[in-house]
């Protein structure tokens, strides 16, 4: 049934786990929280929506996360290097700036400025007709700080007063917009399901783009179609969630840990996995300090930057850098 | 009561049924995008082999099948530098042929020219008579394996993982490896004896073992054509052996053609029956190891002193450093 031979049934057997996992942690999800047993009202107008926009949101930035590392073959990008967020970010300050507040205008400008930032990226990138990972994942990088920038330069502008468009830039899931959620819970499902059909691909893309394309992949397309799906869903996350770090570059290293390299595998796993780090990490900003609430965005950040210092370092310890 | 509720269990299963119905649609109209797609990409590649034959044989000059690559006045350059200029060369079936010649004399170019990596901007690169260009990556993939110099071991996929790759051309999207794809994927490990680490992560074999495990995913593809753009590179002597005894048995007993670039003569001399000297973009001479590996033909492309003498096992020329004979004059 699968690649792995004789070990066949072991990643499916840990994906099925890591279902039961995510399970789990949206249960967990539902009843931790500032008011211990909540009363219906709550929990169905506030609970359910944020667990809900957890799972889509985590499992959106996560297989988004684990297809840019596959097309890039750098297991350190995430649509945050690329500036795709970033690009989101400043789509949706745009909308609300030219007062399309209609969900249209929100979705079109995240959307467009996502593929928008990818396709300069990818351009700045390009020389003879290809573009290498190394001049990629840096002009990414550069872009990102740019818009970033261009972030806080409108924040400070436009809403300096606004303290709910701040809580929104360092990433929550307190947005309790059914709609939103729905157009963004599609639009990450469809994503979802396109990079995992492209799973092959993207496997033999980590073998090199030469050597994909003597596989008999149509290379160029098929990177072409795995940005666009990968940025639509940090798009739609970003939309509907603002900046939330490090799921998408995490995640899919410690899910590599449980199910290996198989994009078959990985992708789904990546899904559940981010999806049930989101929740545990909201679940634990909005009752570590009662009646505080900390951004999930700044904590995810505080978690993941620490991991990802200890995988640069046993990289290193490993020589493979 | 009961009526309804026997109703009630239709409407389900009706719901149920209408579920997998728009599942299957959902399925069938996927398929039918895909074979649409295909139709179109087949149109827009090729006037098919059939009819490509049926023009070429009224015209009285039907190519003969057994010439697996033709070049014809290839030219290709880098922006404004020219690296291949006006190749003519024919590669017939099953041949073992390598591509030799000072650094940037062209030759990892033409390889990859050959391999549709890059596109030519003179000339027409032919594989088995038909324009190379035409073939889509996939229908190319089932003919021709390349093991380029750019390999990438990033991720930990075990060997038997990355040999199994070779299978993709061969399968379509959803399509699991069946047993005839493991029995091809089992056999090509067998070849390169890399079957007692089929379960380890390629990441973590040593060059010599990784380089046969790339030639064992290229031999699970099937090709009727191999290319290799310099295989010993980094290798030890054992293993640079081991690859050369394993072409050479892909090419007899396969009838693979293997097209190989190779940096060191003397391991070209004593593996290939033909070799192509390249210079400047240029080939400088074709033939026989004998005809191509002269000191005077080395000194005109290499800019190299060097003694040729006949190898004492099979007698091919082998080529030895001068470096005892300073140059006359001052």
């Amino acid at each position: 049934m699968t690649e792995a031979g004789s070990k066949s049934s072991s990643p499916a057997q840990n994906l099925g786990i890591l279902a039961a996992a995510t399970a789990a942690a949206a249960i967990l999800a539902l009843l931790l929280g500032p008011v211990g047993l909540p009363d219906r009202n709550i929990f169905f107008n506030v609970r359910l929506p944020r667990v809900l926009l957890g799972l889509l949101v985590g499992s959106g930035l996560a297989a988004s996360g684990a297809a840019f590392q596959g097309v890039l073959r750098n297991p350190l990008a995430d649509p945050f290097i690329l500036g795709t967020s970033s690009a989101a970010t400043v789509g949706v300050i745009l909308a609300n700036l030219l007062g399309w507040h209609s969900y249209y205008g929100v979705y079109f400008m995240a959307l467009g400025a996502a593929f928008a930032s990818i396709a300069f990226v990818y351009r700045i990138a390009q020389t003879d007709g290809r573009a290498p990972i190394q001049t990629m994942v840096l002009s990414g990088v550069i872009v990102s700080l740019f818009l970033n920038a261009l972030v806080f330069v409108f924040f400070s502008i436009f809403f300096r007063e606004s303290f709910t468009l701040l809580f929104y830039l360092l990433g929550t899931l307190t947005s309790g917009d059914s709609r939103l959620i729905v157009i963004s819970g599609t639009i990450i499902c469809i994503g979802l399901g396109v990079v995992w059909l492209l799973a092959r691909e993207l496997n033999a893309l980590t073998q090199g783009e030469e050597t994909a394309f003597h596989l008999g992949i149509e290379v160029e397309t098929m990177k072409m179609i795995l940005f666009v799906a990968a940025s639509s869903m940090a798009a739609a996350a970003v939309a509907v969630a603002g900046m939330i770090g490090f799921v998408g570059l995490v995640v899919p290293h410690m899910m590599r840990l449980v199910v290996g390299p198989d994009h078959r595998y990985l992708i789904p796993a990546s899904a559940m996995g981010g999806a049930s780090i989101l929740l545990l990490t909201d679940a634990a900003a909005r009752s570590l300090i009662p009646p505080v609430e900390i951004p999930v965005g700044a904590l995810t950040a505080l978690l993941g930057a620490p991991y990802f210092l200890y995988l640069l370092k046993r990289r290193k310890d490993a020589g493979e850098f | 009561m009961l009526e309804s509720s026997e109703t009630c269990t239709a409407q389900v299963s009706e719901t149920n049924s209408g579920a997998a119905l728009a599942a299957a649609k959902c399925l069938r109209l996927w398929a039918r995008i895909e074979r649409a797609l295909k139709r179109r990409r087949d149109r827009r590649n090729a006037v098919s082999t059939l009819e490509l034959q049926e023009q070429l044989e009224s015209r009285g000059q039907l190519p003969s099948m057994t010439v697996a690559i033709s070049l014809e006045n290839v030219s290709f350059a880098y922006r404004t530098q020219p690296v291949v200029q006006n190749v003519s060369l024919e590669i017939p079936q099953h041949s073992l042929l390598a591509l030799i010649g000072p650094n940037g004399s062209g030759k990892t170019t033409l390889l990859r020219l050959m391999s549709k990596v890059l596109q030519p901007q003179h000339g027409q690169i032919s594989l088995d008579g038909q324009p190379l260009q035409r073939f889509a990556a996939r229908d190319l993939a089932r003919k021709l394996a390349v093991i380029s110099s750019e390999q990438h071991f990033e991720f930990p996929f075990s060997v038997e993982n990355v040999v199994s790759m070779g299978r993709f051309p061969h399968r379509n999207r959803l399509e699991r490896m069946r047993s005839h794809d493991w029995n091809v994927v089992e056999d090509a490990m067998d070849k390169t004896d890399v079957l007692q680490f089929r379960h380890r992560p390629i990441s973590q074999l040593s060059s010599g073992e990784k380089q046969r495990v790339l030639v064992a995913r290229a031999i699970a593809q099937q090709p009727s054509i191999l290319m290799l753009d310099e295989p010993n590179a980094h290798l030890d002597i054992n293993h640079q052996i081991a690859v050369f005894k394993l072409l050479r048995l892909l090419n007899r007993q396969h009838r693979m053609t293997i097209i190989v670039v190779l940096h060191d003569l003397s391991a070209a001399a004593a593996l290939c029956e033909t070799i192509v000297l390249l210079h400047r973009g240029r080939i400088v001479r074709i033939g026989t190891p004998a005809e191509v590996i002269t000191p005077e033909l080395i000194r005109q492309t290499y800019g190299a002193e060097v003694v040729v003498f006949p190898s004492p096992v099979g007698g091919c020329p082998q080529v030895a450093f001068d470096t005892m004979h300073e140059p006359a004059g001052p």
